[in-house]
């Protein structure tokens, strides 16, 4: 599927919310990577490029999720830093990726998307709940 | 083959002029034909650059004008030799043309645009209306004066502006949408994705590959041969080993 289509079926402001909903939970946070073109990369690694480049990786914490997805290629990840990955470990991500493989299947993009940021929300919220007083080297 | 020979034989450059002022076209009064030679001459004993007129019935070539005529003012050989300050103002009459021949001494002088802005402006409207005197005449004191440097094509030129545009103009886009397409296509493959947070849906944008490649383009080949490599991934360091991080990957 081109990206572009991709885009224009996603519901950008539903997922939004949905992360602004978490992210009003947890320290942490969460992005979404809608990759354009071909990918050359496995997901995973294209994924972990892409999460230093958006410099998620600089939250001390080390308690951020992205969410990438390659519409050309049919391919997404999950990754998550450090620390939410010491926490919840490997189950998390497959059973995440199971669930949006199944909704993508049946082209319910927005659904998957939404579906997992409220599923990694919930984790990161738990292990990593807002603190009124955390302090984050991150520039925004 | 056949065709060029036969060019060829039917052209036929006509013997170096006897005067100044040549009408073999017999289209100008005799006291007339005589104080334009003795204008030329005048001009020549003062400046040294040589101005002929050449006024013939027909061009005697079936090549195009300038190429004929230029081979015709070479073998006049017009103009001191080794300052090839020379002039030639070619006329041909039945076949409605006439050129202006500047020897390259003078093209600085009188250059291309506006030999042609004097046969163009004031010497055509002139021989349209039958006048080839007074075209004649101001075709003459043109020619004088932008070699002395006055002549500067004023009015004319703003005729002439358009009718350059008009060749320019395609030129100048394409010339300028070579760089433009260049940026719309680097900013194609530099456009790595969208990005969504909780701030909203932005595309993301290598800068860092535009700013190489446009640095690149600037600097010329010498760091051409490694942009192959790091341009797709703009230097990332391998950071990759230092990753702590899980996740699963899948395809649809």
């Amino acid at each position: 599927m081109r990206t572009k289509e991709f885009l224009s079926r996603l519901e950008h402001d539903q997922i939004v919310k949905a992360i602004r909903d978490v992210e009003s939970k947890t320290s942490g946070e969460i992005r979404v990577f809608i990759q354009r073109g071909e990918l050359k990369d496995d997901p995973l690694i294209a994924a972990q490029k892409r999460f230093q480049r958006l410099g998620l990786h600089k939250n001390a914490q080390h308690s951020d999720v992205l969410i990438f997805v390659a519409p050309r290629a049919h391919k997404f990840a999950i990754m998550g830093d450090e620390a939410i990955h010491r926490k919840c470990g490997e189950q998390l991500w497959q059973r995440l990726v199971e669930k949006m493989r199944e909704h993508f299947r049946n082209e319910k993009f927005s659904h998957a998307l939404i579906e997992a940021i409220r599923e990694i929300g919930e984790a990161m919220a738990t292990h990593f709940p807002k603190k009124s007083t955390s302090t984050r080297d991150r520039e925004q | 083959m056949a065709a060029l020979h036969a060019v060829e034989a039917t052209e036929i450059i006509p013997p170096s002029p006897a005067h100044y002022f040549n009408d073999y076209a017999g289209i100008v009064s005799q006291s007339s034909a005589a104080e334009f030679d003795r204008q030329l001459m005048q001009f020549m004993a003062a400046t040294s650059n040589q101005v002929v007129v050449a006024v013939f019935q027909k061009m005697q070539s079936d090549d195009d004008i300038a190429a004929y005529t230029q081979r015709v003012a070479e073998s006049w050989a017009v103009g001191q030799k080794d300052k090839r300050n020379g002039v030639v103002l070619f006329v041909f009459v039945q076949d409605r043309k006439m050129i202006i021949q500047v020897g390259y001494g003078l093209e600085g002088a009188l250059p291309d645009i506006v030999a042609f802005n004097i046969t163009e402006y004031q010497m055509k409207p002139q021989f349209a209306a039958g006048n080839y005197e007074a075209g004649l005449r101001t075709g003459i004191n043109s020619i004088f004066k932008a070699i002395r440097g006055e002549y500067t094509a004023t009015k004319p030129a703003v005729q002439e502006i358009p009718r350059h545009h008009h060749n320019i103009a395609p030129l100048l886009l394409l010339v300028l949408s070579i760089p433009i397409s260049l940026l719309f296509g680097l900013h194609r493959t530099a456009t790595k994705g969208v990005h969504i947070s909780s701030k909203g849906t932005h595309w993301t944008i290598d800068w860092g590959q535009v700013v190489f490649f446009w640095l690149n383009l600037i600097l010329g080949s010498s760091s051409r041969s490694s942009s192959g490599s790091s341009s797709s991934n703009g230097g990332f360091r391998g950071a990759g080993g230092s990753f702590g991080g899980g996740g699963a990957g899948s395809s649809w």
